[in-house]
């Protein structure tokens, strides 16, 4: 079968951990539990007509006091590069990743993740910051790690996308 | 290295590493396995095989081999087993190790400090959040009208001090959400206040809301704006505790301190983001009355008194000796009943 691994990095607290969860498990819990280090989970998926084995790696937020560093990045197929909705600045962080992730692995698909949208209403970013986004090409989704809107469908389009190389 | 006797070298080994599990495979350069030792089994690593792919063993190392890097360390990693470890890997001349270490204890201690600042820096962005909700977003244009420019400017202004006391030692005990309704309370009781009389909030430090009285032209003068906001704060903060206290709720106290005089103005930071900046005396004195103060009294000073008029007769005076300024000060004091 064939193994991909994805990473989900992020900002601390953005969701990366529930989104996992929720797309592994189908749960979600509102207790804020902070990852240390890296955990993995797996998850086969069908793309087409291919099984596909997902590694994913839920790595540790990125934060004022603590940077991701590139070695947990090595032999990724693809990430997600995940935003907290409700806070602006993790959307900069996000682009931050990415430019260390290419500069570690080089050009991999990755899809950026607007997290928390079943409180939509609490956002602070706007619907044109993702149009604007897509404009410029950018692959990017809504997801709720908590309904778990949009959730499986990031996974998949991510997959489908690793698969077309 | 080699200067270490064989027993220090072995009592540092039991002190760092002993009861961490170690355990390590030797791999050539494309992750062959050529060797191996330890307690492996900790770490899921069952019969590996010479000349074994090291991923066959090792899922997580996938894609790790051929290594670019001289050594890696990846920390607090999830293995098979659900075993953290710090997982080293280095070369020397016999080829490249891959060393094992159980991190369940330092994963631990980790996590309770990550936990706390994340909270913490959650907790700090909600307030910024909170500020700008109640200074609005015009109030930046209002301080260009009003002649504060990116240049800095020397003002006549009253500056306050509002602290919330034993809010730290509530907020170790507590959990963030009932922190923050708390916190949410009780900066509404102050910003107010601030805001209905012609004040600035300027930041929020802490458990401390420092506010600015003058910036903005007024028919008030900026010592009697800054001691009505006072008088209103401790009102709401006193009926705030009687519904706290109706419904069994925490409540905390306040203290405030304000000062009058000339501060330099200016407005620091990006576009986006503008904050207003206050230096001088005022600011200092002001934070170290507020600090002096006891729950439930604002302590003003001497410039602030004398501007007050009908209001002067609700303060008593105080003598306090201050660190940091030579001999007594003269301070005026009104204190409300709990
Ligand atoms: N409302 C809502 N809350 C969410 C959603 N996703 C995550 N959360 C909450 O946000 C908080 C952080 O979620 P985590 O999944 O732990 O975030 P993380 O990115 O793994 O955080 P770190 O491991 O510290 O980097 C938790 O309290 C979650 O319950 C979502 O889609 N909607
Ligand atoms: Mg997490």
């Amino acid at each position: 079968m064939i193994k991909k691994k994805i990473c989900m990095l992020g900002a601390f607290s953005v969701g990366k951990t529930s989104l996992v969860q929720q797309f592994v498990k189908s749960i979600f819990s509102d207790k804020y539990l902070t990852t240390v280090g890296v955990k993995i989970d797996k998850k086969t998926v069908t793309a087409g007509d291919r099984d596909v084995e997902l590694l994913l790696w839920d790595i540790y937020g990125e934060d004022e006091f603590q940077k991701v560093k590139t070695s947990y990045l090595r032999g990724a197929a693809g990430y997600f590069l995940i935003i907290d909705g409700t806070r602006g600045d993790t959307l900069e962080t996000a682009f931050k990743l990415r430019d260390r992730t290419e500069g570690a692995i080089g050009e991999v698909p990755f899809i950026l993740v607007f997290n928390k949208a079943d409180i939509e209403d609490e956002w602070e970013i706007d619907g044109k910051t993702l149009e604007d986004l897509s404009g410029d090409g950018f692959t990017v989704v809504r997801t709720s790690a908590k309904t778990g809107m949009g959730v499986e469908e990031a996974f998949l389009s991510l997959t489908q996308k690793m698969l077309e190389g | 290295m080699s200067d270490l006797a064989q027993p220090v070298l072995e009592f540092i080994y039991d002190l760092s590493i002993k009861d961490r599990s170690p355990a390590f495979l030797l791999v050539k350069e494309d992750g062959e396995i050529q060797d191996w030792g330890g307690k492996l089994e900790t770490y899921g690593i069952t019969a590996p095989g010479k000349g074994d792919p090291i991923e066959d063993h090792v899922q997580i190392l996938d894609g790790f081999f051929p290594l670019d890097e001289e050594r890696l360390h990846l920390a607090c990693i999830e293995t098979e087993t659900g075993v953290s470890a710090d997982i080293h890997i280095f070369f020397t001349g016999k080829g490249c190790w891959v060393l094992f270490l159980d991190a369940t204890l330092e994963e631990a201690r980790q996590s309770v400090l990550q936990q706390r600042l994340n909270e913490l820096c959650l907790l700090r962005d909600k307030h910024s959040k909170l500020l700008e909700q109640y200074l609005g977003k015009d109030i930046a244009e209002k301080l260009v009208q009003t002649g504060v420019r990116d240049a800095e400017e020397s003002k006549y202004v009253s500056v306050l001090f509002a602290d919330i006391r034993g809010f730290t030692a509530y907020s170790e005990k507590k959990d963030s959400a009932e922190v923050f309704k708390l916190l949410n309370a009780y900066l509404a009781a102050i910003i107010q206040p601030v805001l209905d009389e012609g004040g600035t909030v300027d930041k929020i430090i802490g458990e401390a809301v420092m506010a600015i009285f003058g910036i903005s032209s007024s028919e008030v003068t900026p010592p009697l704006q800054s001691v009505k906001a006072a008088f209103r704060i401790i009102g709401n903060v006193q009926s705030l505790h009687k519904e706290r206290e109706a419904q069994r709720q925490d409540t905390l106290e306040i203290g405030i301190g304000i000062a009058s005089g000339q501060v330099l103005l200016g407005i620091m930071g990006s576009r986006n983001r503008r904050t207003l900046s206050a230096i001088g005396h005022s600011v200092n004195l002001a934070s170290l009355l507020e600090s002096q103060a006891r729950s439930n009294e604002i302590l003003i000073d001497q410039h602030t008194f004398q501007k007050i008029g009908k209001h002067q007769h609700r303060f008593t005076k105080a003598r306090l000796k201050l660190r940091g300024i030579e001999g007594p000060l003269q301070a005026f004091s009104c204190e409300f009943e709990e």
